[in-house]
């Protein structure tokens, strides 16, 4: 490849398509958020990967000028790890609704924690899904009437938080799309943290459920990143805040900087070996391979 | 008398140790010279159940672990009740004497007891009841007494001199238990002449390919008979600098290796039946996004349709058809084990060459049997990476024409990482640029863009010159059709037939999408035609219909969990041809 001239990446560089979510929704603010975190890093368009799922939230891979995959409805987080694994020179962005990561998705979520790939997954949490017109999701309060609860949801809601601290993840926080530069600045961290960040950002739809909005999460989020008491290195601490706030804090949880990335913890893997370019075995590695099996002829 | 074979099998309850015995003797009759080929039978548990190891040792390669047994260790009543219809006049079956083993009325075997346990312990422990078998296959053999001492030096030597000596003292009972019953031993078939040979499983080679292919990540979740290839990667990927990842289940090792071939490495994993059927959506998206895809499919019965451990070839039509939506598909393959791989080096280039997922249809027999292979039979292709774009640009973001309408429908590529093309490639249907659309003319002309690379594909020399394995004479009475491990039998029924003055041609397929219609048309026109097939719907020969419009095809099926026997069919085209 030919050096390309560095210059300052700007806002611009991570413009792409016009976004078709209805006007207010939430996605906006999450968009507009990671692409200040990016351009806040410096980091150039082409060397990040955002995957998307299925859904409003899939289509932002579409709205922001990176690479970008937008596969299947739940898959976001084992294609952002393997892409990672795969070439670990990119900043690896997945990004997904509630239904996409704690519904359909949320097993991979779990072993995505267990795993610690050096990722970044944005979940953009509205209580509901929307594409589809309003059914009850993962995170929908117990007794909410529904398009698919039409005598109120009878499953109590899934803590996104209260799973991902109890599974030992290494970076757990949560953001709001009313607040874009506090969210920018989770986000910044999100990225720049060696193992696998979640953020979960409320991020109201308009459309379908309006009780769980703007004004409702303004006046209720503790923004816990104000609060100089409070230290994120505290897993206990991380779970009595959410209890203590009924999971409406706004910030960094939790974060451990010492939990080893999982690619340091495969053995003998190669960075530069699994991102170059495919070639057969060497001699000394085929006479390796050859010498394993019961040969002949030696 | 010379013989150019000999089958040789140990049979008891699961956990006894059958499995290390059969190996055992396996890798001795490998190491000294022999052509060997083997087949392990065994049950969807650990231990208890009936389980045996079959091992044929020949003067030339074999294509099958032979239908008749000569010897038979039994260490149980079972083993011998199993397969007693596989015994022959001149069969001798060594017999667990403590368990008062009884030959079936009628059979023309003879019986040898011996007291593995009583010997073992004698030795210096139960553990060594199979060595103590082995002693007394090698009075039976005309091996001397102490024919293995050396091998068990190597074999025990990290255990300890006690271990070692143990070994060989158990070996020498079980060889002087029977020397003292006189029993006159077979003689061992003609070595043939030294050369390099490796003991191989199909999954194995599947690996071993793959690391020649350039693969260096693999994705998998553990299934039989598929799991080999996993634990065989997983050894081998870190000495290579990769990595093997034990996905959480199958639809997330599938998307792994999308994910990971999207950033450009040559990932694949590998499943059976029912993990396919979890992927089918993970394929689709890898068709829908032009990402390259490879999956190797190890056919059996599967736990949701039958005899989960058992030998099948019954996931054909989902390999072929499953998953929602219009998609190109690549389907290959392999006949035997040096052809696995082949099979895996090609679909890495295919898959490359033309943006698609491609399937490698393996089965149990395949993946699992392991047989020894002279090591000019390995093929090594080169490394085709077909359109890919790494050169940087200048496009604004979202600009780059990704999907681009080519005549062979098969667009550049660009990696994540090159400046000036950023990109992003979505399941719903896009423009030339990747962008979601809903219009009519777009739609169009993605979908028969994309499914215009299975015409390149059909049109492709190195590809579809590989289709068919043929042998026997063009001007044949009959054609044996089959695919995967199937090959042995139908090949040795076809030499069979021959030797029998019959003039019947043999054709194995080795590329089942593109469908050589053409190819299989001039070889089927005008011939009796017997498709041979491990499944009860005989979803080869409906294929074979679809494809040629029609066909007056006979079947030979079998779905009873047991691998086709040559005997099997060949009655099955002595029927056909009124003999």
């Amino acid at each position: 490849m030919s050096v390309i001239e560095t210059r300052k990446v700007t806002l611009n560089d991570y413009r792409a398509e016009t976004p078709t979510w209805c006007p207010g929704c939430g996605d906006f603010g999450v968009l507009r958020g990671l692409q200040r975190a990016l351009v806040d890093l410096q980091i150039e368009p082409h060397r990040v990967l955002v995957v998307s799922g299925i859904g409003c939230s899939g289509k932002l891979s579409s709205y922001i000028g990176t690479y970008g995959f937008h596969g299947l409805h739940g898959r976001t987080l084992p294609v952002a790890q393997a892409a990672k694994l795969a070439n670990p020179e990119l900043t690896v962005l997945a990004v997904g609704g509630d239904g996409d990561g704690y519904g359909i998705g949320v097993g991979h979520l779990v072993h995505a924690i267990r795993r610690n790939v050096d990722i970044t997954y944005v979940v953009m949490n509205n209580d509901v899904y929307g594409l589809t017109v309003g059914q009850t999701a993962p995170t929908t309060p117990l007794g909410r009437v529904t398009r698919s609860a039409p005598y109120g949801s009878s499953d109590n809601p899934l803590s996104p938080l209260g799973l991902a601290l109890g599974l030992g993840a290494s970076f757990v926080a949560q953001g709001f799309s009313g607040h874009i530069d506090h969210l920018a600045t989770i986000l910044r961290a999100a990225i720049q943290h060696r193992g696998f960040s979640l953020v979960n950002v409320f991020s109201p739809c308009v459309t379908f459920n309006e009780e769980y909005g703007y004004d409702y999460l303004r006046q209720r989020l503790v923004d816990i990143d104000a609060d100089a008491a409070y230290s994120r290195l505290d897993r206990m601490a991380a779970l009595r805040k959410l209890a203590e706030t009924g999971g409406l804090v706004e910030g960094i949880l939790f974060e451990d900087p010492e939990r080893v990335p999982y690619d340091q913890l495969l053995p003998q893997y190669k960075p530069e070996v699994v991102a170059g370019a495919p070639r057969p075995l060497s001699e000394e590695e085929r006479r390796a391979v050859l010498e394993g099996f019961s040969l002949t002829g030696r | 008398m010379k013989r150019r074979d000999l089958v040789w099998q140990v049979g008891g309850a699961q956990g006894e140790g059958i499995e290390s015995a059969g190996a055992l003797f396996l890798q001795i009759m490998h190491e000294e010279g022999y052509y060997v080929a083997s087949h392990r039978h065994f049950m969807s548990l650990i231990k208890g159940g009936h389980t045996h190891y079959q091992v044929r040792v020949g003067s030339e390669p074999l294509l099958t672990p032979g239908d008749q047994v000569d010897i038979l260790v039994a260490f149980d009543q079972a083993s011998i009740d199993h397969d007693a219809g596989r015994l022959h006049a001149g069969s001798l079956v060594l017999a667990n004497a403590a368990k008062k083993p009884e030959l079936p009325e009628g059979s023309p075997a003879r019986l040898v007891p011996v007291d593995f346990l009583a010997l073992a312990k004698q030795a210096g422990g139960a553990i060594m009841a199979n060595t103590v078998a082995l002693g007394a296959t090698g009075a039976l053999l005309g091996w001397g007494e102490e024919a293995l001492d050396e091998y068990f030096a190597s074999r025990f030597g990290r255990k300890g001199e006690e271990v070692v000596e143990q070994n060989r003292q158990a070996y020498r009972l079980g060889w002087e238990a029977v020397h003292r019953l006189g029993v006159e031993p077979l003689a061992m078939p003609e070595k043939p002449a030294p050369g390099r040979r490796v003991l191989l499983q199909g999954d194995e080679a599947m690996g071993w390919g793959a690391l020649e292919a350039g693969s260096r990540l693999f994705f998998a979740y553990p299934i039989t008979p598929a799991s080999e290839i996993l634990q065989w990667l997983a050894k081998w990927l870190p000495q290579v600098g990769g990595a093997v990842v034990q996905a959480e289940d199958e639809v997330a090792a599938v998307n792994y290796a999308v994910g990971a071939s999207l950033a450009g490495q040559r990932a694949w994993t590998a499943t059976s039946g029912p993990g396919l059927s979890l992927m089918q959506e993970g394929i689709s998206i890898a068709a829908m996004t032009e990402t390259p895809l490879v999956i190797v499919d190890a056919q059996r019965g599967g736990p949701a349709t039958g005899l989960p451990t058992r030998p099948e070839q019954s996931d054909l039509n989902e390999i072929l058809y499953g998953s929602h939506g219009d998609q190109p598909r690549i389907v290959l393959s392999p006949a035997t084990t040096a052809d696995a791989f082949w099979a895996i080096q090609a679909a890495f280039n295919a898959a490359e060459k033309y943006q698609c997922p491609v399937i490698v249809a393996s089965d149990l027999n395949l993946a699992l049997d392991v047989r020894n292979v002279d090591l000019e039979e390995l093929r090594r292709l080169p490394i085709e990476r077909g359109l890919l774009d790494l050169e940087p640009g200048a496009y604004a973001p979202h600009t780059y024409p990704r999907f681009q309408l080519t005549e062979s429908g098969v667009s550049p590529r660009v990696l994540p990482g090159v400046p000036g093309k950023t990109t992003t490639v979505v399941g719903d249907e896009h423009t030339v640029e990747g962008h979601i659309t809903e219009d009519a003319e777009p739609r169009v002309a993605q979908m028969t863009k994309r499914l215009r690379k299975m015409e390149a594909a059909a049109a492709d020399p190195e590809l579809m010159g590989e289709a068919l394995w043929t042998s026997g004479p063009e001007e044949a009475e009959l054609v044996l059709v089959g695919f995967a491990g199937t090959y042995g039998p139908i090949e040795e029924a076809r030499r069979a037939l021959e030797e029998e003055g019959v003039r019947a041609r043999h054709v194995h397929l080795r590329v089942l999408r593109p469908f050589p219609a053409e190819a299989l048309a001039a070889e089927l026109r005008g011939k009796r035609v017997l498709v041979v097939e491990q499944n009860a719907g005989g979803q080869l020969a409906g294929e074979l219909r679809r494809q040629l419009g029609g066909g007056d095809f006979r079947s030979c099926l079998k779905f009873d969990g047991n691998p086709f026997t040559t005997a099997e069919v060949l009655a099955s085209a002595r029927e056909v041809l009124g003999r």
